[in-house]
């Protein structure tokens, strides 16, 4: 934080017009005295211009930040009641690149966000314009309907009817059946490499009755197990591109857009799939354009050359410009429910398995500053896993725990104690927006400093922050997404269980695996709900995760662009992923 | 033959009339008003750079609540996005890319002279073989080539600093060859030879010291290409890493993002590098016009 300093003291001292004219006539006077500089003798070094400066100062103004102008921001904008338009290509400037297009070994918005949109899911979530503020997950049909359930431990899924995979080769158009998605499930439960095995350890069998019915049949209850089947990490997708060979570069699925091309560094192209058993996309197709720099998106959005763009806007500032300059845009917030990015560290490295290291990290975070400067206010510091589990309104900071504050010479105490007072890392990183966790990095970097750590940053590509985070491998600290999941199995067994791949921070805490285990099949919900109350508080108390703060979501439309909407419960609806479920409604209205 | 006697007062004169070669071009220099202009602008900046901790009156990576400060008398050159300091962050940012300017220049053309002297003086298949590395590397634009050394070495001032200094080997070799080249058919190359020295020794003692001008030429036209290079890297984010302060990295990312609001944050970076490459290169072009031999002629 800055201090008092000589210039302050100038600034203390008052400046009459009088003395401003003189100051700029010595200034002018200078400036012409160093264009002459060099026309002198040996020697002539007179002259230099030492009040320059001031007069550039006083004349150079500029104009100030936009004062804080409340505006109506809503969490849900109003679609036009007017018939939708079909045609059109819907163009989308995205920060990811090409990548393997494998459902079972990523879980990163920008390699499956194509995976979402070519193939389906068994059943879905209520998502999109028809749901925008919800607050409770819905299940929702998809490639069937729900599933019946007549003991809790068996679901029997009837497929719809009319499914074609889309008609490129392999799959030629042949018929969707319930063999594939027993197929699907078993290589997401067992095969090498997949990211994903976790959903699947309840399950004690998967039948295909018929062509048209699937039987799962769990060994334990499992309150949640129908939730993740409906999300977007859990696609069906196609024997024939594993036996080619060809699931990593190739999708061919039941969605409602057909993946043409996908260029790396430039462009993914899809074009409608005329057979979508939901009905033809009223789109003609979708360019994502890859911009991986915020700015240049920004302004390709400013300009209209894109209809949508991802990480436009990171706070309320952003979002106020952008209404300067593009009034018809349609601007909807959702507030936060939990941290999305978090200092992560790796717990095998002895320094950090020490939790005094780990809660001096806590104390020394100024959370309310980072709110304030960086989101102007419209932010909240929340764990990561959701408060809306354990409390019926959001939560005080001080039921946070006692590492949930800003103590820096607490921290430096434990420092101390740990022996760590020169402690030194280095966190890898991915900026997802301009004016998000580069920010968070940046004043966390100078906070560490004031307690004697010295916290380096190193932003790295897209790929090589996921693949490093996804897969565990990164050597000391990242900047993590937090894998927002939208059933509790997700933040109480996936994230802190020591054996689930989902446990990206490799948390390996005896008492939370038998808590995770415990709740996992317990079918009563206030005795359930007592056991993650457990869980939230120790993984506080034990600061195993360095949440930061969250900024309000500012998402930005084009005035044109409709039938889509971002946001929902949980995070479930985010514009990283969900493209898919709500495509083929997507419409534009241009000229 | 009669004998001349010199008198006291004859030789004082001559004393004062006799200056080392290096004070009279340094004289020379001084008399070039463009010469001089970029000196003033290197010396401040230099003099920035090295007592930055005590000319900054912040801490360049300390953040505060005042965001988006316009510049005042307390923040000459404003705050940025996150209530820094610009001036400091400006001046330590000389810091950086000087640094960086200096020290690649250093090691490239210093690399570069070894590759061109040895390859210009040995000759053969070895001068073949060097100079078709020298072809391939000289083949990628500078931009290009350290980018795809800084993806090898991970992004990071260093990394930078080594890439920048790789970039300049070829094209150093290639000049220094060609000096080496035109002093090797001199005479006393050949009398020092037939006075038995060593190819090491007339490569050192005989060759080297006759193709300091174009190196000189070439690390001063160089200097502002580092700078304007590491500026490069750290703006598409290869470089130096936030938090800390790069006139490059300054420019991207808030910068040209807040460019309408807060038109500053880009205004100051942006102008010092400006100022450093062009003192740089006008440093670079005086010198060349007083050591290039026909120019100097004119």
């Amino acid at each position: 934080m800055t201090t008092e300093n000589y210039w302050t003291r100038f600034q203390r001292n008052r400046l009459s017009r009088r003395r401003i004219l003189s100051g700029a006539a010595w200034g002018t006077a200078g400036i012409a005295t160093a264009a002459l500089v060099g026309c002198g003798d040996d020697g002539d070094d007179s002259g230099e211009p030492t009040s320059a400066s001031t007069t550039s100062t006083s004349s150079s103004g500029g104009a100030s930040p936009t004062a804080e102008q409340p505006k109506g921001y809503q969490t849900n904008f109003a679609e036009p009641s007017t018939q939708p338009k079909a045609g059109g290509t819907m163009r989308i400037a995205n920060d990811w690149d090409v990548s393997i297009l494998d459902p079972i070994k990523t879980a990163a918005g920008g390699t499956i966000v194509k995976c979402n949109i070519v193939y389906n899911r068994l059943i879905s979530l209520n998502t999109g314009v028809t749901a925008p503020d919800d607050k409770e997950i819905k299940l929702v049909s998809d490639l069937s309907g729900l599933p019946e359930q007549p003991d809790g431990q068996t679901f029997t899924f009837k497929i719809n009817p009319g499914i074609k995979w889309q008609n490129v080769a392999p799959l030629n158009g042949r018929a969707f059946k319930a063999e594939d998605v027993k197929y699907a499930y078993e290589r997401y439960a067992t095969a090498q490499g997949s990211v994903h095995t976790t959903y699947f350890r309840d399950i004690d069998k998967i039948e295909a009755i018929d062509d048209t019915t699937l039987k799962i049949t769990l060994k334990t209850p499992n309150p949640d197990f129908l939730i993740p089947l409906g999300t977007r990490y859990l696609t069906i997708f196609p024997r024939e591109l594993v036996d080619a060979g060809t699931i990593e570069t190739q999708a061919v699925g039941t969605g409602s857009m057909i993946l043409k091309e996908m260029a790396k560094s430039d462009h993914v192209t899809l074009a409608k799939n005329p057979d979508y058993f939901k009905g033809a996309a009223k789109l003609d197709g979708v360019e994502f354009r890859i911009q991986p720099d915020a700015a240049s998106r920004l302004a390709a959005f400013r300009a209209g050359q894109v209809d949508f763009s991802y990480g436009l806007l990171g706070n309320k500032r952003d979002a106020d410009n952008l209404l300067q300059t593009n009034k018809d845009v349609n601007i909807n917030i959702s507030p936060p429910f939990a941290a999305i990015f978090g200092l992560s560290l790796n717990l095998d490295d002895p320094r950090f398995q020490d939790e005094r290291v780990r809660q001096a990290l806590m104390l020394g975070m100024d959370r309310e500053t980072m709110v304030q400067i960086i989101y102007d206010g419209f932010g909240t510091t929340i764990p990561t896993i959701p408060w809306t589990y354990i409390y019926a309104s959001q939560p005080k900071p001080e039921q946070f725990g006692k590492w949930w504050k800003h103590d820096p010479a607490e921290a430096k105490k434990l420092l101390a104690a740990a022996g760590q007072e020169n402690l030194s890392f280095q966190v890898i990183y991915h900026e997802y927006t301009a004016s998000g966790n580069t920010q968070q990095l940046e004043i966390m970097s100078d906070l560490y400093k004031q307690i004697g750590i010295d916290m380096k940053v190193q932003r790295v590509p897209y790929t090589e922050f996921n693949s490093q985070w996804i897969q565990r491998t990164f050597p000391e600290a990242t900047d993590g997404w937090q894998a927002l999941g939208f059933e509790p199995n997700n933040y109480f067994y996936n994230h802190i269980h020591s054996t689930s791949p989902g446990n990206r921070w490799r948390i390996k805490d005896s008492e939370l695996d038998a808590w995770a285990e415990k709740q996992r099949s317990e079918l009563d919900k206030n005795a359930r709900k007592e056991i993650w109350k457990q869980i939230f508080d120790k993984v506080l108390d034990k600061a195993y995760r360095i949440d930061k703060p969250s900024g309000t979501g500012f998402t930005a439309y084009q005035p044109w662009l409709h039938g889509l909407r971002f946001g929902g419960p949980l995070g479930s609806n985010s514009s990283y992923y969900e493209w898919g479920q709500q495509m083929h409604q997507a419409w534009l209205d241009k000229a | 033959m009669a004998t001349q006697a010199y008198s006291g007062n004859e030789l004082t004169q001559r004393d004062r009339a006799y200056r080392p070669p290096a004070l009279r071009f340094t004289i020379r220099l001084g008399k070039n008003p463009v010469a001089a202009a970029s000196l003033v602008i290197i010396f401040i900046m230099v003099i920035a750079a090295l007592f930055a901790d005590y000319v900054a009156p912040y801490d360049p990576i300390s953040v505060s609540r005042d965001t988006f400060q316009s510049p005042s008398l307390s923040h000459p050159f404003g705050t940025d996005d996150l209530g820094r300091d610009l001036f400091s962050r400006v001046i330590h940012g000389a810091r950086i890319s000087l640094f960086v300017g200096i020290v690649s220049v250093v090691l490239g053309v210093a690399g570069g002279s070894v590759v061109g002297l040895v390859s210009g003086a040995v000759g053969g298949i070895l001068d073949l073989l060097m100079q078709r590395v020298v072809d391939a590397m000289l083949a990628f634009p500078a931009i290009v080539l350290t980018m795809a050394l800084v993806s090898v070495f991970g992004a990071s001032t260093m990394s930078a600093l080594v890439a920048i200094a790789i970039v300049f080997i070829p094209g150093t070799a290639r000049v220094v060859r060609s000096a080496v080249f035109v002093v090797k058919a001199n005479m006393y190359i050949e009398a020092a030879r037939s006075m038995g020295a060593s190819e090491l020794r007339i490569m050192f003692r005989h060759i080297l010291p006759n193709v300091m001008a174009p190196i000189l030429i070439l690390v001063s036209a160089y200097l502002g290409a580092a700078i304007l290079i590491e500026a490069s890297l750290s703006f598409l984010g290869f470089g130096t890493q936030p938090p800390n302060p790069s006139w490059g990295l300054m420019l991207s990312g808030t910068g040209r993002r807040y460019m309408e609001e807060a038109p500053w944050m880009a205004i100051f970076p942006g102008l010092a590098i400006s100022l450093a490459v062009l003192a740089f290169n006008m440093l670079g072009d005086v010198l060349r016009d007083m050591l290039d031999p026909r120019l100097r002629a004119r």
